[in-house]
Parts: structure tokens; sequence; C-alpha cells
């Protein structure tokens, strides 16, 4: 026993240290510079002295293209705040202007253009890219543009803008798109808001987005948009929210109007939930409200001319017994669309009681001035151009036009332009051919854009196939409803060149990338979108030195054409010679230079001035037309028999064609065996589905429910439960049009009919943090308009879900 | 703890293997960082800190009863006094390598000493500990030496301090209004009770091992008793904590835990093992002791764990805490070492001694 | 000397997270790690009563901190001015802190914070200490820029809506004072006794309409 033991302690102390000696030189050996390091783990680094510096630009992040002061220490962006000059946003700036930091420095931006070498395309085809140089590219598209060209074939060249600043679009969009001559120069607006746009110009022949005094508005009620999430310009939404509630006194009541509790909803005034769809259903019974109670804006809109004369549900009016003042076909609206519009007709359809219709109405005039806003979300469906018209009309009827307070016309800044080119024969052959995407044409009455139809008509090569394309800052199989047609679209255009600060989906199939920088390395300038009337310029110049070899759309269609040669450089013989040059130019009349781009950073236009009706209402009567006399010349222009109407989807005729009226959602996708809706929205971090790169976003994407890396499939509990459906489950989602797999979410904040999902995670491509989180809904949505605008509609897509 | 043949100590041989495997999985903390850990900013004390609780209020209690041994003149406890001092040691290094495995930047602690924060209980448990580690030590040398009669004058200072020392654990948790479950001073005195059980328990399974038969009787009718004053605390703990925060373990995630471990396991069954008359054989003991003693461990872990399992603001929304691999290897590795320098120890005093 | 306090309009946040993001680059915040979060709160009522509100969150840099008590190394501390920093150097990253934390301020740095060569990103604020691994960080109110004679921390500059205030709330003129005391601003659960110097205006019912 003592022998065995001594041995055993021989073996146990020897042991022990040879096994330490062991460990410890294993140790060494494979990670002794590491734990040594780890253990030190050094000091906490103290902040350094360094020389920093204030220089002025603008965002990019969404249409608002908000004025910035960034801070650079060193020759680096470090910080992002808000240029307190600007009325628009009084110095405030977004959460998504802070992700330009990570988009200048983002480790996956393109470096410089790039050729592919692998003939086969595809959304799941490696390109092969090759670097080459900016002469070598642009020889190669000047020398395929030119062959187009000279072909007689112009109008085959395809120019799509997606985000854009307005210099580049005026340069590259604009003068050489004209100077090209292709009529297919196809802008990403019909994917955005163009039933917005034209049910106003219904209204007061103004097709733009509308302005609104929120300074001094009292009341508001949002159909169909998150205002303070995702609505342009989301700056100023977020400063006025907090000015209308707390700063100014008298507290603004705000009431969101949506089938989905989005951030706005949770923390307004009011939550009205309301059937997908069913918007103007809603507008047209407070139009009626506002009517049989007597209590629209006399001043505005005139009265009856006997005294003691009502407008009495389901009677008609003499048009003889009222008399208008600022307006046009009251009494035609009245006695064909909205003499029977009772709240108790709009509560069914849209499932609010009816007691809330009447509650609204009379909220609505009971606190003026009270604003009617309308956006995207009540608007991009089939007949969304007069679901815009009745909601923007309410306004009118509220005598919440062109007032303090009120709806508003916004201004516009004047620029130096650059010189317009005559065409030559080339170019007039080639903008005479008919357009791809059919806008103006009975198919698309009064569109001034189609984007979406563009794919199709590629698809079918109808009327003529694409032979070259470029599309800038733009991801169409990614962002556009039925977003896999674009990649079979793609896949047939024999040379597409990309411009893009990154590889997204689109640039799959580009034969050529020409990486743009990122906003804070370039110059351009900006007019303000519609906001509060005023106009504003702002400008964007080199925070920092470019990053890599990149040049802006301007410089890029500045040496496109001069690679061109012959007519295409003498189109841009007069336009300055590069970006920097033509932004001076083109601001030159603002203010002095140094005051602009040093100290100032924006242009602030004159005050805005009420009432001023000359201007701003270029109806044919010029009244605000309830009766869209516009709307009848474009229509009888085309000859719109009842089958053209039929086709396009609209049942109204005769007068309702010209009057805000109400149709109800058309569907894709049987209600049977699609029970729930496919809705989608813009949470605030998403950037036009440009943010999925940054990890700042993917960290807090979906703060209202929770979430973060991933947008799960939102579903109210009492339908998910009639699915079987648990939260966490792992669900295929089915349109129509495709299928999905996502992770549901059960919430209280989703109308029972709804599924919810948001937009701007579930890419292929877009950089390593973007791949693969989440899910894209525009994969699975159908393809439908609203025909009058061209405007997408992405709200009409019924799904039907089951666990896997 | 060779790769040479070992005959004789094939147990040794494996859980030098688990140590060696704890000790990798440490390193690749020590370098990676703890993104390899599941613990999160809502749970950021994981199964290490548990695994720490544990071996600390074990070796407290191993303490307490070597000094009892000393001290009590019984006959059953002083047989057993060298063995459970050489445990006590043997468990409380393991303890400070579990925790220290969990430190950002184990340097660092040097702050112990130059920047003390005499408000923290987390610096009394180190001086506590740090105490009854000096004194083991000392006991430990003496027992080497040759000298264990010397060392008597340690025993009242030990007694006292094995009991300070997992008060002041106690107060760890007690002391914070973050964590509803842990506040109030029903932990304190919980985690003393659970010491002087785990000691009692571990204590008797040294016994097993060192083959003291005639302490058995004794040390069981000690684990027993102190299971049932355990179990008593821990009814007053859960019946005078919220129910929102005792449903955790009751009825929710850690209800297996909680009823399997630490109550089945670690109060139920010793109880019923160590009254029938195989409580007194050398397998029975065992037996009971070791369900204590993982029972125990399931009582950490719930306590811990399910602690941070719901913070006391619900709008924090935290993630809850998942188990990785790399923890888990680290446990094992650590208990391991307590098994491998328990080993050491012995064999080293009994060398000296001849 | 001045005692530096916050106050959070809930009326007036909207769930944006400006401040969020420019805390993340004013302080040089790793991936995964937040000074500042927007928490969700909803009502638990079922559809179409379902609300949830904001709660945005810093530190609350509380007067009786509970995390100043319980770090073993005196790592975490008051500064004169009632902020609560940390001297990242005496750190041991044992994580009492965190866990001593009602309000979930503190956050660990779990691995090597930055990827990019220099252990740095490029849009880092050298005003701002980088942190080693292994160490608790925190909402520090932005003390870097207030030695530095800016008294205004980047989150309330940042917030659009002017939701977030900042300044001496023993200084009865001081905005945040005046205003905390006009609406009646309470902190969050004040019976745990830690003190804390954040308070939350609530947001308002509407006034029941005409």
């Amino acid at each position: 026993m003592a022998q065995e033991t001594r041995k055993g302690l021989q073996l146990g102390r020897r042991g022990f240290l040879k096994g330490a000696a062991v460990l410890g030189t294993a140790a060494a050996v494979l990670g002794g510079k590491p734990i040594v390091g780890a253990l030190k783990r050094g000091t906490a680094e103290a902040g350094a002295k360094v020389e920093e510096k204030w220089v002025h630009t603008s965002c990019i992040n969404c249409p608002a293209v908000c004025p910035l002061r960034v801070k650079v220490q060193d020759g680096r962006a470090v910080h992002v705040e808000g240029n307190k000059l600007s009325k628009i946003t009084d110095g405030a700036i977004c959460a998504k202007a802070h992700l330009n930091l990570q988009n200048l420095y983002d480790p996956d931006r393109i470096k410089g253009p790039m050729k592919r070498t692998n003939p086969t395309k595809g959304l799941d085809v490696d390109p092969k890219w090759v670097p080459i140089s900016w002469a070598d590219a642009l020889k190669t598209i000047a020398e395929k543009l030119n062959t187009l060209r000279n072909k007689g074939e112009a109008h085959k060249f395809l120019l799509i803008r997606g985000r854009y600043t307005i210099s580049d679009s005026d340069m590259f969009y604009s003068h050489f798109g004209k100077a090209y001559g292709t009529p297919n120069t196809i802008s990403h607006s019909a994917l955005c808001a163009e039933a917005d746009k034209l049910g106003q110009w219904m209204a007061n022949g103004q097709f733009k987005y509308s302005a609104y005094d929120l300074e001094r508005t009292k009341y508001v009620m949002f159909f169909g948009l998150s205002p303070v999430e995702a609505h342009r310009p989301t700056s100023r939404l977020q400063r006025m929210w907090g000015y209308t509630r707390q700063e100014r006194g008298e507290r603004i009541k705000t009431v969101v109007i949506d089938p989905r509790l989005s951030a706005s909803g949770a923390v307004a005034d009011e939550w009205i939930p309301i059937n997908p769809g069913t918007d103007g259903a809603l507008a047209l019974a407070i139009a009626h409200e506002m009517l049989v109670n007597g209590t629209w804006d006399k001043k505005f809109v005139g009265d009856f001319v006997e005294a003691g004369k009502k407008f009495v549900a389901g009677q008609k009016v003499d048009e003889k017994d009222f008399k208008e003042e600022m307006t046009f076909g009251l009494i035609k609206w009245w006695n064909e669309v909205l003499k029977d519009f009772t709240a108790e007709k709009a509560a069914k359809e849209t499932g609010i009681a009816k007691e809330t219709i009447v509650r609204l109405a009379r909220e609505f005039t009971a606190n003026r001035p009270a604003v009617a806003w309308r956006a995207r979300g009540a608007c991009a469906w089939t007949t969304g151009a007069y679901v815009s018209y009745a909601i923007f009309a309410l306004n009118a009827l509220n005598g919440s036009y062109d007032v303090p307070g009120g709806a508003l016309v916004h201004g516009s800044a004047s620029l130096g332009k650059l010189p317009t080119v005559a065409a030559d024969d080339l170019g007039k052959k080639a903008s005479a051919m008919p357009r791809l995407d059919q806008k103006g044409t009975k198919k698309f009455p009064r569109a001034e854009v189609v984007s979406n139809n563009v794919a199709d008509a590629i698809i079918k090569g109808d009327p003529y196939n694409v032979e070259v394309a470029i599309g800038w800052f733009c991801n169409w199989n990614f962002s556009a409803p039925g977003a896999p047609r674009w990649s079979e679209a793609l896949a047939k255009i024999p040379f597409f060149v990309h411009i893009t600060p990154f590889a997204s989906e689109m640039t799959q199939f580009a034969d050529i990338i020409l990486p743009t920088g990122t906003t804070l390395e370039e110059w351009a300038y900006e007019t303000a979108p519609d906001s509060n009337g005023v106009p504003e310029v702002r400008i964007k110049q080199p925070v920092v030195k470019g990053q890599f070899d990149c040049r802006s759309m301007t410089q890029i269609a500045i040496d496109l054409a001069k690679a061109m040669g012959g007519y295409m450089a003498d189109a841009f013989k007069d336009v300055p010679p590069a970006d920097e040059a033509f932004v001076k130019f083109a601001t030159k009349s603002l203010m002095p230079e140094k005051e602009l781009f040093e100290e100032k950073g924006v242009w602030v236009g004159p005050a805005y001035k009420y009432a001023d009706h000359e201007k701003r209402v270029v109806t044919p009567s010029k009244k605000f037309e309830f009766y869209s006399q516009g709307m009848k010349a474009a229509l009888d222009k085309l000859k719109l028999t009842d089958a053209d109407l039929d086709a396009i989807h609209i049942k109204a005729r005769g007068d309702m064609l010209y009057l805000p009226h109400y149709e109800g959602p058309r569907w894709l996708g049987d209600k049977k065996d699609f029970p729930l809706v496919l809705n989608t929205y813009k949470p605030t971090l998403n950037s036009e589905g440009r943010s999925a790169n940054n990890t700042w976003v993917l960290e807090s994407y979906l703060p209202v429910i929770g979430e973060a890396y991933n947008n799960p499939a939102e579903i109210n509990p009492v339908s998910a439960a009639k699915f079987g459906i648990a939260d966490g489950d792992k669900i295929e989602i089915e349109s129509p049009f495709g299928k999905i797999t996502a992770v549901a979410k059960l919430s209280h904040g989703v109308h029972p009919e709804s599924l919810s999902i948001a937009y701007g995670l579930g890419h292929k491509h877009y950089g390593r943090n973007a791949r693969g989180k989440g899910v894209n809904p525009n994969e699975i949505m159908g393809v439908d308009y609203d025909h009058l605008s061209g405007h997408s509609t992405y709200f009409n897509t019924r799904v039907r879900v089951r666990k896997v | 703890m060779t790769q040479k043949t070992t005959r004789m100590t094939p147990w040794l041989f494996v859980v030098g293997i688990l140590a060696v495997a704890g000790f990798a999985a440490h390193l690749a903390v020590l370098i990676n960082g703890q993104k390899l850990f599941g613990s999160n900013d809502g749970v950021p004390w994981n199964i290490l800190v548990a695994a720490y609780g544990f071996l600390a209020s074990a070796a407290a209690g191993l303490s307490f009863f070597a000094s009892l041994g000393d001290i009590a003149g019984i006959p059953a406890l002083r047989r057993v006094a060298g063995p459970a001092t050489l445990a006590a040691l043997a468990t409380l290094v393991p303890a400070l390598v579990a925790i220290g495995s969990d430190l950002g930047r184990p340097l660092a602690a040097v702050g112990f000493l130059i920047s003390p924060n005499f408000s923290s209980p987390m610096w009394w448990m180190a001086i506590t500990y740090g105490a009854v580690l000096v004194l083991r030590a000392i006991k430990v040398w003496g027992m080497a030496a040759g000298k264990s009669q010397s060392m008597k004058w340690l025993s009242w200072p030990g007694l006292l301090l094995a009991l300070a020392a997992p008060a002041v654990l106690g107060m760890l948790f007690s002391t914070l209004v973050a964590r509803p479950m842990w506040f109030g001073t029903t932990t304190s005195l919980f985690v003393v009770v659970l010491a002087l059980t785990l000691g009692a328990a571990a204590t008797l399974a040294t016994a097993v091992v060192a083959g003291a038969r005639e302490s058995f009787g004794f040390l069981s009718k000690c684990v027993a008793g102190l299971v049932v004053a355990l179990a008593v605390v821990t009814f007053l703990k859960t019946s005078g904590s919220d129910p929102a925060y005792t449903a955790l373990y009751l009825k929710g995630q850690y209800a297996p835990l909680f009823w399997g471990a630490q109550v089945a396991l670690g109060m139920i069954l010793p109880v019923a093992i160590l009254l029938l008359p195989m409580g007194s054989t050398a397998n029975g003991a065992l037996l009971g002791a070791g369900s204590a003693l993982v029972g125990g461990f399931g009582a950490w872990l719930v306590q811990v764990l399910a602690g941070q399992g719901l913070a006391v603001m619900p709008e924090l929304a935290y993630k809850a805490y998942r188990v990785t691999s790399i923890e888990m290897t680290m446990v094992v590795g650590v208990f391991a070492l307590v098994a491998v320098l328990y080993t050491l120890a012995t064999r080293l005093v009994t060398a000296q001694n001849r | 000397m001045p005692r530096y306090g916050m106050l959070i309009d809930l009326d007036k946040c909207m769930f944006c997270q400006a401040c969020t993001m420019a805390c993340k680059s004013e302080n040089n915040i790793p991936d995964g790690m937040f000074w500042n979060k927007v928490r969700a709160v909803p009502n638990g009522k079922p559809y179409p009563e379902y609300r949830v509100t904001p709660l945005p969150m810093p530190c609350m840099h509380c007067e009786d901190a509970p995390c100043v008590n319980v770090c073993p190394v005196s790592a975490t501390y008051h500064r004169p001015d009632g902020i609560v920093a940390i001297d990242y150097d005496k750190c041991i990253g044992c994580k009492y802190c965190i866990a001593a934390c009602p309000y979930g301020a503190r956050t660990f740095n779990k691995t090597k914070a930055f990827v990019e060569v220099g252990g740095k990103p490029a849009w880092y604020n050298a005003n701002v200490p980088i942190r080693p691994q292994g160490v608790v960080e925190k909402c520090t109110f932005c003390s870097h820029r207030i030695d530095a004679g800016q008294t205004v921390t980047a989150c309330v500059q940042a917030c659009p809506s002017g939701a977030r205030i900042f300044g001496d709330l023993d200084e009865s003129n001081s905005p945040v004072a005046k205003l905390a005391a006009a609406r009646k601003a309470q902190p969050l659960r004040p019976e745990l006794g830690a003190k804390p110097k954040v308070s939350y205006a609530p947001m308002m019912k509407p006034e029941g309409g005409k």
C-alpha cells in the first residue's frame, strides 16, 4: 500500500508538474499573445486633441433631403446635426440622418467601377465582377449608347431613376435623357405617391404633394400614413409633433386612421382602426355629415341662396339654389355621391362605429383650422386617386385650403437652369415613339409615369425590346410589387448599367457597375419637398474626402456625354464641366457662394402668402373643383368606352368619373381562399429599403413591437387562433403570386383581417448585414394599379397562412 | 492528470481531462470574450456564478464543520475535521476559478486592495472568503507539516468566518432592489442555511471518501436536520416573495429545476435516505449526500438564474438566458478541479505525514 | 455646483429612436450595445383598445445609485455634478452593477468592440474614449460635452420633437426644473429608493374635444 501510494504520489506530483508544464507550453504556443493581451485588456483610450470642423450638407435617406451639419475630426465624419436656419426642419433631423455615418464607412461599399465576367445573369448567380477603370467603363457605355442611337433606336434606351438629388436628376434624367431623345425616362414616382398627387390635381390643378401649415393647425386626421415614422419630411413632422402638442400653448388633436397601430397611432390622441382599403368611404361620410349638419365652411364654399335651406340625406339639391364662392361642383358632388353616403353606410364599409364617424365630422369642423391628410395607405389602391380626391376635398369643405393652419401649395425656388438643347432628328424620332410604361394611354389615362409597368413591357417585348438601360439609386426587384418580375425583365436587357453605392438585387443583372459616393462625399443641390409652403434650397458638398473611386450622377452624366462625343457632347458643351461647378452655377442666384456653402447651408424662400388663389388654383374654373373639369378633359380626349373603363377596373360612369367617389377595394385573390390582407408599412429606421446593412438599424428596427434583426408577420391573435398559429411559429404566407416563410408575431395592434409585415428587410444582397435578415413582402405582392394615375397598389394582395 | 497509464487512479485521469477541457474553454473566453456566454444585459450572471455560489457556500459549510470538528469535541466530527479542511480548500479554489473566469478584466481585481468600496457586499465577500481561504490554506499547510495540533487556535475564527462568509454572500443578492426575488433578509438566511446544509452533505461525502465510517451516522443526522431547516427557510422565502417572481420557478421556466433538483433531490431524497438504516452505510450516505449536493447546485441555479429571470421593470423586455456549451464545459471543468485538488491535497498531506 | 438631470416628455416622444442613433455615434458604442434605448410599454388591452407607449431610457444617474453602492473596486462613482461615471481602468467586469441597476442602464462589453483596424470605427468621436473589452459601460450624460462647456447631451440635441431636456435641477430657472414642476414629472419606480435624476412628464389625454 505504501509502495503504491508513494508511486501514486510520485505519479501524482510529478504528473501534476508535468501536466502543468504541458498545459503551460500549450497555452503559450497556442494563445500566448492573445492571452496576455486579453489579460492586459488595455486601458480606455482617452480622448485625444483633434482638429474639429463643421460642414454643411444635406441628407439623402428619404426625399425630405433635410439640411445637415456634420462634425469632422481629422478628416473623419463623426456626428450629424441639423440646421436651425431651415424653416421647414427648424434644426431637427430624424433618426435616419445619423445613418449617413454608417453608410459613408460601410465596408460593403463598391470601391470602383466593375465589369461583369459571367455572362449568365440571375438573382443568385455570381456576376464575377472585375474592376475596370472609369475610362474603360465610360467608353464601353458610350459605345453602346452611340450604337443604339445611331441605329435610330434611341427609344430602346431605358433610364430609371430611384432616389435622386435634384441636381443629379436635372443633369442626368432631364438634360441627358432629353438630349439622348429616349421617351423612356422612368421615375420611381408611381411606386411612391402618384395617386396622392392626382387627387390634388383633380381639385386644384396642381400635380404635387400637399403642404400643410402644421404650426397653426388645431386638428388633423391622418388617413393611411404614419406621420412621425415615414412621411416626408419626417424631421419636420417630428419637430411639429413636439411643437403642436406642448410648445405653442394650444394643443393639437391628432387622429390616426390605419388598420395597424403604427408608431403614430400609438402616440396620437386617437387611433381609429379601419377596414383595409375603405378610407374613401370614411372621407365621404364625413363630407356628408358636414353638409347635412350645416358645418361646412360657408366663407370658402358658399351657401344656399335662401336661408333655412338644408342638405337632407337622400334628397337632391337644385344647383340654382346654392351659390358657390371659391369652389365648383359641390352640388353635383352632393347629388351624385354624397347625398346617400351616410355615416351608417360608411360604418358598414369601414368597420368604424357610426357614432365615431359622426363625432369625427363634428370635431373636424369644430376645431378649425383642421386638416385631412392622406397618403399611400389610403391611396395606393385601385381607384386610389378618387380616395385622394375625396380626402383632400374635405379640406376645402372645411375652409382649410390655403389658409393659416390649412393645406397649402408649396412654392418653388428658382435655380440656374441648364440651356435647352434643340433636338436632332434621331432624338425627335425616338421621343415620338410610344413609351414603355403606357402612360397617358387608355390603360393609364392621366398617369405621368407607370413605373412598375415597365417590367411587363420588357418581359413581353411590347412594343419593343429594351437594348440598353441605366438605372440609378434604384432596386426595383426588391422594392416594387411583384418584385421577381423585375429580375425576369432585367435578365432580358442585353446591356444594363447600375449606378449605385451598394451592390443590391438589381446590381445582380448589371453589366457594368458605376459606383456613386454617399451623400457625405458629393456635390449637389436640392429643393425641399412640399412641407410648409415655403421653398427651400439645400446643398450637398463633400464633408470628407471621397473614400473610393466614385463619381456623382452629375459627374457621370457629364463624363458620359463627353465620352459619347458628337451630338451628345455638343448638348453638354455649355454645361459646367464638373459637378461642383454645376452645383455652384445653379445656386449662384440664391446668395454668395461662401454664404451658402460655408455659413448657412440652406436658402429659405419668402414667407408664405395665404389665399393666393390666382397662382394656386389652376383649374378651368379657377376654383377649387369638387367636379374635376381637368379630369373630364383628359378622359374625354381619350374617348374611353365602357369596355375601356371595365378593362381598368373603374366602375364609375358619366359624371361620377370626375367626382370624388368610393368604389371599394379590388382584391388580388379570393376572400375565401386568401382570408387575410397583406399590409406592409415603413418603420422609422427603414430608409427606402436602403438601410438594412446598417447595424444601428438592424438592432433597433421595430421598437413599437420590440423586434430587431427581423421583420415578423404581425397577426391579430384572434385571427391567428383561427389558423392555429401561435406566437413565434414559423409560417408560410402564400398569395396568388408566391410564397414566403416568416416568423409569426401575435399583436393586438393589427386589424383582424390584416397580416402586417414591415418593409425594408429580406435582402438577398446589399451587404453582409442585410443579407438573409427578415423577409421581403414585395416578393409575393400582386401587380395592380390606380389606373388613372399609374400608381402601383401595395395593399390589395390577399394571402393565406399555414404553420410550417 | 497525466497522459501516462493510470491503473491506480483512472478516475483522476477522467476528471483531469474534464478539468483540462474546462481550462481550454476558459482560455477561449479569455481570448474571444464573453460573447461565448449566453448571458446578456438582462441576465448578466450565468451558470458560472451559480457554480461559484454553490462551491463557495459548500466550502464555507465544509469550513464550518471542519472547525466544529476541532472545537466541539464530538468524535464523529473530529475524525472528519482534517478531510473536511482539505475538501474546503479543494472546493474554494475552484470556486474562485469559476468566479474569476466570469470577470471581464481579472487583472484589475487588484482594485479590491487599492480602491476598495466599503459599501459593496462583493468587497466584503472577497474579504471574508479571502480570510477563509487563507485560514484553510494555513490549516492544510499545518496538516502537511504535521503541525495540526498547533493550529487549533484558528478553529474559532474559522467557525465564525465560515458563518460570516455565506452571510455576506447572501447579502450580495439580498441588497438589490432591482431583483425582487433576491431582495430581502431571508435571502441571506437562505444562503447561510444552504451553506451549512451543503457543508454537512459535503462533509458526509468526504467522510465516505476518507473511509470514516464512524462519522456517517452523526453526519447523516446533521444533513437531514439541516435539510429540514433549509426546507423551512425555502418555504418562508418563497411565500414571502412577490408571486410574479416566484412563479418563474414554481410554475414557469425554472420549475423542473426547482421541483426536480432543489426540492426532490436536494430535500426529499436526502431526508428519506439518511433517516433510513441504509443511511448508515457508505453507499447510502454517499447517495444521500450526493443527492443533497446535486439538489443544492440546482438550488443555486434557481437562485441565480430565476432571480434574474424577470426584471423589476418588465418594460426592459430582456431575452431569456440560454446556456452555451462553453459555459457548461467550464462548470464541469471546475467541478472536476474540485476532485483533482482534493485528491492531490490528500496525497500531499498523507505523504508528508509519513 | 450644478446637479444635472434630465426630463423626458412622453407627450412628445414618438418612438423615432433619433436619441439612440445620436448616442451611438457620439459615444462610439459597439454593435448590440445601448446606452439609451426606447422601450415599448403595451397597455395589455385587446384590439382595438390596444396601445403601446414609448419609454426612452438613458441612465438615470441616481442620487442613491445601486451601481455605485455595489461596485467592489469603486470603478463607478458620483461626480461632484451628480453624474454617475465609470473609471474603465478600474472596472473588473464582474457585472454586479448590471445586476443591481433597476433601470437596465448598464451594458457589458462582451467582446472586442470594433473589428476595424486600430480597434476604432472610422466615425469614432475622439472626445469619448473607446472602452476596452470586458468592462461595463453606460450613459454618461455626455459628461465629455459638459466638461468642454457644452451643456447639452447628444440625445437631447438630436430629439426632433424636443422631448428631452437636460440641465441643472437645482437652478429653478432652468428649463428642465421648470418643466418638471409644471408637468408634475415623475421618475420611474421612485419607490425603489434609488432617487433617479431622470423624470418623465406624462403623455396627456386629449382635452375632451368640442
